[in-house]
């Protein structure tokens, strides 16, 4: 049985229909990734799973109970914002513990469970400093705390990593995934970052134009995208889109054809299917990805990625290869054919 | 290199020494010819009686009956006055904090108030609204079958501190709206779903924002309202008796009513002792806030 369940959720902002309906269930401890380009409707969505935008149609059922219109406060909801939101004038431990003090609670209960949260976190140390002594990512980790504290049902993660630098963000993704391995919480977490919904997701929503594309596990939306707009969202660099010219087998209706990078192959000129002139070389060291104009009747540009180096320079003639079976095919819509 | 190095250190001190000095000479020379009158016996209906007065001026002033009242008046009028313009202040930024239509234009009525001069206010007040016979407010009575107030008569400092609070309220206002417009949204967010109700937020979330607009308020607020005077001037005339007497009108009284300099001179002292212990408190209460 579902934990939280969408209903034909949809919203508008006056004449702008932003979100067209959304059904989607989610289970109990799964983590949930909503991905997709700026505008959406991904942060839209989780604020209104949040209760901070009102839902104009359809409903929200989270645990068997109907929350679409209970206060943002009753869902037994917690977010961690982009900015972190932190209360700036207040200490840590006084950030954290904010909700269970509204709520008044035992002291001693909450001064136990900030405890425990700051421990997880790692910030017992700094229970007693302002956010604006604390560096990004430990504003990060109060921001992360003070949803822990509440235990909620569900927690909502919007863009979280979007505001720290790099190499911070690598990490503070893995303590993310770990933290939550550890609490085995229901979690949503929006970004726009593939790699963020890659490695963090259970499953993957992807939405367009406020509509699901595609739901389903990291893996699966790779290796078997429901559309274009999946296949190339997903991966990068992107799948390699040609029109479809009829050289191969394919399902009726195929009217273009994609391939992965990395299931293309450079070979000798003479025996290919396909020839292209190098147009520039990318070396990464563990990869190599060399972007190759096909003299077809498209002239379509193509990426080849390979894992040993190559001495092709840009001007070469070069074939290309691709591998069977890997080839994905769509319809004039765009629709994946199998 | 030397020459180069002294010449640098001097220019800029030279240069800034013109605004300097007559800064310095513009506070000093009224503090020293307040402080050596208020030690002289200087009465201009008097001009026999002259030379060194010792501290005679100064018992004078203080034994003067009306010199408590004043000191009084001044603080309840300051205090009552700060009070009313952030508590009015702040209630009104946070109802038009909100986008509605006709915004602007409100918010341009709400802060006209404080491009009147004090007189015009006072004036305005005195005949339009507080006049016992024709004024807004008699009207207003005598359409509730009220008997009319005599506001100026009957509860003359409460009127005064109803003009004074009138003209700085949009000042309140406009400084309080404008640091409502940096409050992080998100914030309010978090606190919404963190269960804090209106009050809640109110409590946790604005006012902590607003402490050091509400310091800085409060301090412009302090410096110009210990020195009221037209509006009673214009009003009450400082009575009846010395009901709505502040001390800057109490020193006018002695100056340009009994013509007494010297005395004058040693209440503008006091005047000067009670601004420095108000401002010791502020800056006590106030200080760490802006410290922040």
């Amino acid at each position: 049985m579902s934990y939280l369940q969408l209903n034909g959720v949809e919203k508008y902002y006056g004449d702008f229909h932003a979100i067209k309906g959304i059904d989607l269930s989610i289970n109990k401890g799964e983590f949930i990734v909503f991905v997709g380009p700026s505008g959406c409707g991904k942060s839209t969505l989780l604020r209104m799973i949040a209760g901070l935008e009102d839902i104009d149609a359809g409903e929200l059922v989270l645990e068997g109970k109907t929350i679409t219109d209970t206060a943002p406060s009753k869902r037994d909801l917690a977010m961690v914002f982009q900015s972190y939101a932190l209360y700036p004038h207040m200490t840590v431990e006084e950030n954290m513990s904010f909700a269970l003090r509204i709520q008044k609670q035992d002291p001693s209960i909450i001064a136990e469970k900030v405890q425990r949260a700051a421990a997880k976190l790692n910030l017992t140390e700094h229970l007693l400093r302002t956010p604006k002594e604390l560096s990004g990512g430990q504003r990060q980790r109060v921001a992360i705390g003070r949803a822990i504290v509440r235990s909620p049902k569900v927690f909502l993660f919007d863009e979280p990593l979007s505001n720290l630098d790099a190499a911070l963000r690598g990490q503070t993704r893995v303590e993310i995934a770990h933290l939550h391995r550890e609490l085995d919480a229901t979690s949503i977490y929006v970004t726009h970052d593939q790699v963020e919904a890659m490695t963090l997701a259970d499953r993957v929503v992807v939405l367009q134009a406020g509509v699901i594309e595609q739901v389903g596990t990291p893996m699966e939306l790779y290796d078997t995208p429901a559309n274009k707009f999946v296949a190339q969202f997903i991966g990068m660099p992107q799948m390699n889109i040609l029109p479809f010219d009829g050289a191969m087998e394919a399902p009726a209706d195929a009217a273009e054809i994609g391939i992965r990078p990395e299931h293309l192959s450079i070979t000798d000129a003479q025996t290919s299917a396909w020839r292209g002139e190098v147009e520039m070389v990318e070396s990464l060291g563990n990869e190599t990805l060399i972007h190759i104009n096909l003299d077809n009747a498209t002239l379509s540009r193509i990426i080849v990625r390979q894992y040993q180096r190559t001495d092709a320079k840009p001007g070469a003639v070069v074939g290309v290869n691709l591998h069977t079976g890997k080839a994905h095919f769509f319809s004039e819509q765009g629709h994946a054919l199998r | 290199m030397h020459t180069r190095h002294h010449s640098n250190r001097w220019l800029p001190r030279l240069l800034l020494s013109p605004a300097v000095i007559s800064l310095f000479i513009w506070m000093v020379v009224p503090l020293a010819l307040t402080l050596y009158f208020s030690s002289i016996y200087y009465n201009l209906m008097q001009p026999d009686e002259s030379g060194f007065a010792g501290w005679m001026n100064y018992e004078f002033f203080v034994t003067n009956p009306s010199f408590f009242d004043a000191v009084i008046n001044t603080l309840v009028l300051l205090a009552s006055t700060v009070i009313i313009t952030v508590g009015l202040g702040l209630a009104i930024a946070l109802l038009i904090n909100e986008a509605f239509p006709g915004r602007g234009l409100v918010r341009l009525l709400l802060i006209s108030p404080f491009f009147v001069m004090p007189t015009v206010n006072a004036l305005l007040w005195k005949h339009m609204m507080m006049n016992p016979i024709y004024g807004v407010l008699a009207q207003l009575w005598t359409f509730f079958g009220l008997t009319p107030i005599n506001w100026l008569q009957d509860l003359p400092l409460f009127s005064i501190i109803i003009m004074v609070s009138w003209q700085w309220l949009p000042f309140a206002c406009l400084i309080l709206m404008t640091s409502l417009q940096s409050m992080d949204h998100e914030q309010l967010e978090a606190a919404e779903m963190d269960g804090a109700n209106a009050l809640q937020k109110l409590r946790y979330m604005y006012l902590p924002h607003l402490a050091r607009p509400i310091s800085v308020i409060i301090m412009i607020e302090v410096i110009f309202l210990l020195s009221i005077f037209a509006e009673i001037f214009t009003t009450t005339g400082g009575g009846p008796g010395t009901d709505s007497t502040n001390l800057a009108f109490l020193i006018f009284t002695e100056a340009l009513l009994n013509f007494d300099v010297g005395v004058a001179s040693a209440g503008a002292v006091f005047a000067i002792i009670l601004a420095n212990i108000v401002a010791i408190f502020l800056v006590r209460l106030i200080g760490k806030n802006l410290e922040k």
